[in-house]
Parts: C-alpha cells; structure tokens; sequence
C-alpha cells in the first residue's frame, strides 16, 4: 500500500466514524430552502466522541470478483478537530497497516498523517494529497467520505422537498468553483439528498472524467448512543449504464463514549505498537 | 440562406437527440447506481471491538532471476524460496511475538553440474544458499506513556528511506546491492528498547546485543564490489596477484561475534513534532556496520582457501534529523556526525592494509510527492566528508565522499490490482561510479497473492562504487508471493 493511498484510507475512515454520525440535536428548518445552510449545518454537526469501531469493507469488480478489508479505529474530537487512529486487519498482506492522523478543523491548516507499515518498520510523516483517488482498491475516495465543505461549491436547491424511499431530504447541486476543487475532489458536478431526520447525505452522486459516474448512499441510519449513525454504506462506479464496481463498507462493530480512548492513543510510538 | 436554415435544423434536432440520449444515459445510470440497494439492518455489537487476540501468519515466496547478459551459458540467477511464519498475541500490557525466517535458494544449493548454472565457491554458497534466522520474537510491555521491550526486534531510526545516516543498529541484508526490497533490507537482531513519550515528544534508549553481518557478499562474490578492485587493479595484475586471488575461495571473519561483550551497541534518541515539523536528535556508541578489513599474514593467503577478517569496531556518533510537510510534499534531511570513526587507508605496499580512526561527517537529504491519483515519488540523497585529515595522513581505501542519488516511484493502480514500482540510482565520487535501474510491475489476482515481474540493469564504470564489476548483472526476475493471517 502507498502512503498516499492509505492516508486516504485513514481521512476516509476518520469519517466513516465521524461524519456519517451527527447528533439528533442538529437543527435546521425543514422548510429551509438555502442549500448553503443545509450544508453548512451538515458541517458543523457534533459528532460521536471517543469511538471504537471496526469496519468490513467488501470491493466487487465488474467480473463478480470480491475482496474485502476489514479495519479497526479510534477516534476522538480535540480542541482543534479530531484525531483518529487506524488499523488495517485484513488481508494478511496489508495487516498491521497503521495511520495516524489529527485533522485540523480549520481548513487552512494541514491535517498532520503518519502512516505505519509494519514491513518496514516505520512510521513515515505523509503529506495531505488529493482527494480524487481511490483508497484501498475501493469506489471510495477520500473526498466522498468527507464532509463537503460548502464554500468550495456553487449551490442550488434542486428540491427542497424530494423523498428517498419514503424519507424527506433536501436534493441539492454543487458545482466546484474552480478547477483546482474540481481536480481535487475528482467530480465536476456532484448531487446530495440531504436528510432532514438524521442531517446526513444519504444519497450522493457524482460526475466524474471519462463518462463515470459515482453513487454513494448511506444505509441502515439509525442513533447510537443518541448519535445518528450510518451502518452500510455503498459506493457504486458506473459507466453508460454499466456497473463497473462496487464497494459495501459495514461497521461490524461500534462504541461511542468508550473511556479507553485516551490521547495517549494518538501518538507515533502507539501507532508503531500495532494493532 | 436555405442551406444555413438547414443547417440550423439539423442542429436542432441533433442536439434534440443528444439530449435524449444523455438523459436517457442518466436515467440508466440512476437505476444502477442507486437501484437494488440492501437496506436491511446490520448486526452491529457495542462490544469492545478492540479485544484481545492472537493472530498467526505466514508469508510464502519464490523469487526467481535469469542473468540475461549470460543466458547462454550460465543465465540461472536465483530461485530463492523464503517462508516468514509469525505469531503475535497480546496480554494485558505485554505483547509477545514470535517469527523465523527460512531460506533457501536452489541457485546456490548442490551446485551439480547443471548448465546453465554458474558454479559459485564455497564462502558464496555459504552466504546465499541458506538463511536461518529469527524473525521478530520479543517481549514487550506497553504503557500508555512509554514501554519497554527486549528481543530480536528491528528499529527504524531518522527520517530517510533508501538512503540514511542515522539508522545504523540494525544490519541489513546486502547480498544483492539494488535488489533488496526496503522491508527485507533490515534484519532484526537482539536488543532491548525503553522509553518514554507525550504528545508531541518521544525519547528512547535502544540498546543491541548482537551483530549479525554475515548477509554481505563475500570479497569475490558475484556481488561484491572488492572482486573487480582486486582482480582488475593494475598494479595487482602485473604483480601477479590478481591472477593468484581469482583462484582462491575467500570468505569474511566477522568480528566481533555474533554473541560477545564487544557485540553490544547503544543509542539514545529524542523526537519532537509538531504541526508540520518534525526534528530528532541522536548520540550513541555504536558498532561500525561497514567494518575494516585486516590482512592475514602470508602463510594465510598463500593458502586456496582462506578468511579475511573484516572488524566491526565501536565508534562515537552525534546526530540530527529535520523533517517538514507542506501538503502532498514532504522534505526531509539527516547529518550525522562519526567521531573517530575506523576506516581502512591505503598504505605505500599494494598488499598492505592499515587501519586509522577518522572523524566523518554525512548527511542526506530527500524529498517526497504524493500525487492526486496516488503515485509516490521520492528522490534521496547523500554525501560523506572526512574531516581531520592532515597533510600526512594516508587516504583512505574505500572513498568516504561518495555520493548516492536514489529515485524511485511508485504507483497503484486498478483498485490497487496492479502495482507499479521503479527505482533509479546513481552512486560514487561525484556520482562517476555508474548506476543502476529497476522496474516492477505487480499483479494481484486477489488478496494475499502477488505476482511480480521486473528487470534490473546495471551501469557500473572504472570509479570505486558499491556496484564496481556489475556489467553483466542484469537480470530478469519473477516472484510470487502468498500472504495469509488467522486471527483468534
């Protein structure tokens, strides 16, 4: 695995455990029809606070062939942010696998990556890098498991009343505003159904080069702990009508609030300890 | 007129059909992205997710090579198989592991004589025919601010990847110079490590007990940069020498044992990071991995088959590292600062060798960029400089200001199906020795499995370098390799 790949593995997963959980608590007028307040309000949701997790990825290409991941994580919210450790499981050939990461809430600040691969013996300072690329051999990238940050998007409100089996959202446009976003992000045109219940996209799609398109929907969203939390996600690649890929993340196992999370978690010489 | 109205019709209607086509592709798109979806609960626990277990797991590999300048006549390189079983469980505070590493390359065993096969004397048999070794087996005990751990362990130290000048405990595995992949490089020996860390700070005491340098190419191995020094040196030629060695099976003496006082090493670090910065400092007492060779005294070498001691002796090191990470960038550089280091000096007979204690001082430098779509290039490199040498001191034998120059990239891709990697160099004085390339390209059908083929070409000159006499080392190589795990 390279580090670039596995540090998108980890800001993705930084997200599988915090963004795709906000707190009932989070606000916002049903009948809003301002697609930047919806999103912004999205952002600023208070998430789960010392998580446990394990996740089970399963990747299947084109010709029926599946291979599945799973990782274990712990994450905490700090003054600044949160932080996250990661660890790979499985397969054999990536376990041990290990990321680092604090993520600045502030955007102008560098989230600071450090990736541990067992093989070497070394826990390398990685660099942030685009968001456009896949981690993990998935349909994931780092910029569909990430909050979208509305300032980056022209926004529209395609419907401010548009149901996703059975469940009012609001169905709204971003478009990037520069080149630059577009090349990061990976998409030129993204669509989100936005909750109202749970404040989560639980539909997304994105237009991408070469006539792909990718599909994201949030699955099995229900409270733990009192926090709104997505247990399936699915990434779809399709191409003229054709599905290329899927990618099925579940979380096998979660606990917010759990007391063994300490900041003593999050350092370089626990992330060399291992799994 | 007409014609223009006609034209702005078809226009029309074309764009008409364009339209429908690409709703019609969305529409398609919709019902496969979004169509079918499983939304039945999941069965999640609030378990401790984390819990205690033991994981067994092996990794099985066949390498094999061609010499392709010699497949003529003796083209069969290498068919080297390697099995890694491990095993690591965790108790309370402590965590235990337990590995071995096998090896057997079926180039170098029996040696019967099957062509194309190159018949190899014995001290490169004994080198490269079989390993036995231990692999990662400790004992170690984690608390949240600190530990402790002892046994055969492996111990990454400053900031370079290919190329450093601080991580000096753990010896490496230089039989095939270009050829060894980074996570097979270092080969773990008995130690013991404690510290003690914080959130931005960590500070460490590493302490070996053991050497372990017999993974070096014999001094007339195929991949020993001495047998091109020693046989093709002019002075040695005429003399009569050369002719004489190339007839010989010699062998390194490693000194100290492998178990001995003199086999201890020590060394303190401490690290700071914050934000982008990242900066180390190092002091230790440490033993010389490259050695200095002592000759043996005439009776000896007049013998066929004989060994050249080559001592690893202890010397003095200070040290720094720096590190820094702008978005997909990362700088890095290590200075190290070798006080009275031994080297070997040249003396006034050309079958004498003296050994002398120098200051030296080396650093490195790198750079890493990570691209959007995932692809890692990284450039390293590094430069020695003796100090204290006076108007009279002799120079040194093998050059202590060579220069290395690495390149590499690497790259996934295909969902990480296929697997690109390429490494450039280009080493000695003034980067005259020559250089070298590589190019992989991995396959993996499906979890654990890895297929790779690559070539390896060499481009050595007449300069001193580590690749000195490698013109007809190129090679074609093909692995396989199996990863497996059980968790209980």
């Amino acid at each position: 695995m390279t580090p670039s790949r596995t540090s998108k593995l980890f800001a993705s997963f930084v997200v599988l455990t915090v963004a795709t959980a906000v707190t009932a608590s989070a606000q916002l007028a049903p009948t809003s029809t301002d697609p930047r307040a919806v999103l912004s309000a999205v952002e600023r949701q208070d998430t789960g606070d010392r998580a446990v997790a394990r996740v089970r990825m399963t990747i299947t290409d084109g010709a029926g062939h599946r291979r599945e991941r799973t990782l274990a994580s712990r994450s905490m919210r700090y003054a600044g942010g949160t932080k996250t450790l990661l660890f790979v499981e499985s397969p054999a050939d990536m376990r041990g696998t290990g990321l680092l990461s604090i993520d600045h809430r502030v955007a102008t600040e560098d989230d600071e990556q450090w990736l541990f691969l067992p093989s070497v013996h070394r826990a390398t300072r990685i660099g942030s890098t685009g968001r456009s690329g896949a981690f993990l051999g998935s349909d994931f990238s780092y910029g569909d498991l990430t909050v979208v940050e509305p300032d980056d998007f022209e926004l529209s409100m395609l419907d401010a009343n548009a149901a996703v089996d059975g469940e009012a959202t609001w169905y709204i446009a971003a478009t990037p505003r520069s080149a630059a976003i577009r090349t990061r992000i990976g998409y030129s045109r993204l669509e989100l159904w936005v909750s109202k219940r749970s404040l989560l996209p639980i539909r997304s799609k994105g237009t991408m080069g070469g006539g792909r398109v990718k599909f994201i929907a949030l699955l099995d969203v229900r409270a733990v702990s009192g926090i709104q939390t997505a247990h399936r996600l699915v990434a779809r690649t399709v191409r003229n009508g054709q599905l290329e890929s899927e990618t099925v993340l579940e979380r096998v196992s979660l606990r917010y609030g759990d007391s063994s999370v300490t900041d003593a978690d999050f350092t370089v010489p626990r992330l060399e300890r291992g799994p | 007129m007409i014609r223009r109205q006609s034209l702005c019709a078809l226009a029309a209607v074309l764009a008409c059909v364009a339209i429908a086509e690409h709703a019609a592709a969305q529409s398609e798109d919709d019902d496969v992205g979004f169509g079918d979806l499983d939304t039945s609960a999941i069965e999640t626990t609030d378990d401790e997710p984390e819990r205690a277990s033991t994981t067994y797991s092996i990794t099985v590999r066949a390498d094999s090579a061609v010499w392709t300048e010699r497949l003529g006549s003796a083209g069969f390189a290498k068919l080297r198989f390697t099995s890694d079983p491990r095993v690591i469980t965790r108790y309370r505070d402590f965590r235990f592991a337990l590995g071995i590493r096998a090896e057997g390359d079926a180039a170098y065993v029996g040696q019967a004589n099957y062509a194309p096969r190159v018949r190899y004397d014995t001290a490169t048999r004994d080198t490269y025919a079989w390993v036995l070794r231990p692999g990662e087996t400790f004992v170690a005990w984690d608390r949240p601010r600190g530990g402790i751990s002892m046994g055969f362990q492996s111990v990454a130290i400053g900031q370079g990847e290919a190329l450093t000048v601080v991580d000096l405990l753990n010896p490496r595995d230089l039989r095939e110079p270009g050829l060894t992949a980074l996570e097979d490089a270092r080969v773990p020996i008995l130690m013991t490590r404690g510290g003690f860390f914080g959130e931005h700070y960590r500070v460490e005491v590493v302490m070996t007990h053991q050497t372990y340098f017999r993974l070096v190419p014999p001094p007339l191995g195929q991949w020993s940069p001495i047998r091109a020094a020693l046989l093709e040196d002019p002075e040695l030629v005429s003399l009569g020498i050369a002719g004489a060695l190339a007839t010989k099976d010699i062998a390194w003496q490693q000194e100290p044992r492998m178990f001995s006082g003199r086999s201890q090493s020590l060394l303190a670090r401490g690290v700071w990071e914050r934000g982008a910065f990242s900066v180390g400092g190092y002091a230790g007492y440490v033993i010389d991995p490259q050695g200095v060779a002592r000759l043996p005294d005439a009776a000896t070498l007049a013998q066929n088959r004989f060994s050249i001691p080559l001592e690893h002796r202890h010397f003095g090191m200070v040290a720094g590292s720096f590190a820094y990470t702008k978005g997909a960038f990362a700088v890095f550089a290590e200075g190290a600062l070798d006080i009275e280091r031994p080297i070997n000096v040249l003396a006034d007979s050309p079958v004498d060798l003296l050994i002398d204690r120098r200051t030296l001082a080396r650093w490195m430098g790198g750079g890493r960029y990570t691209n959007a779509r995932g692809g890692v290039l990284t450039v390293e490199y590094a430069q020695g400089l003796l100090h204290a040498i006076g108007r009279d001191d002799p120079p040194p034998l093998v050059p202590t200001s060579v220069a290395t120059i690495v390149a590499r990239y690497d790259h996934a891709f295909a969902r990480d199906t296929w697997r690109f990697g390429s490494v450039v160099a280009v080493t000695g004085r003034g980067l005259r020795g020559g250089g070298f390339g590589r190019v992989e390209l991995a396959w993996i059908p499906m979890d654990g499995l890895r297929i790779t083929a690559g070539y390896a070409i060499y481009v050595p000159t007449d300069e001193p370098s580590a690749i000195r006499g490698f013109e007809r080392h190129d090679r074609a190589m093909l692995s396989v390799r199996w990863d497996d795990s059980w968790t209980f």
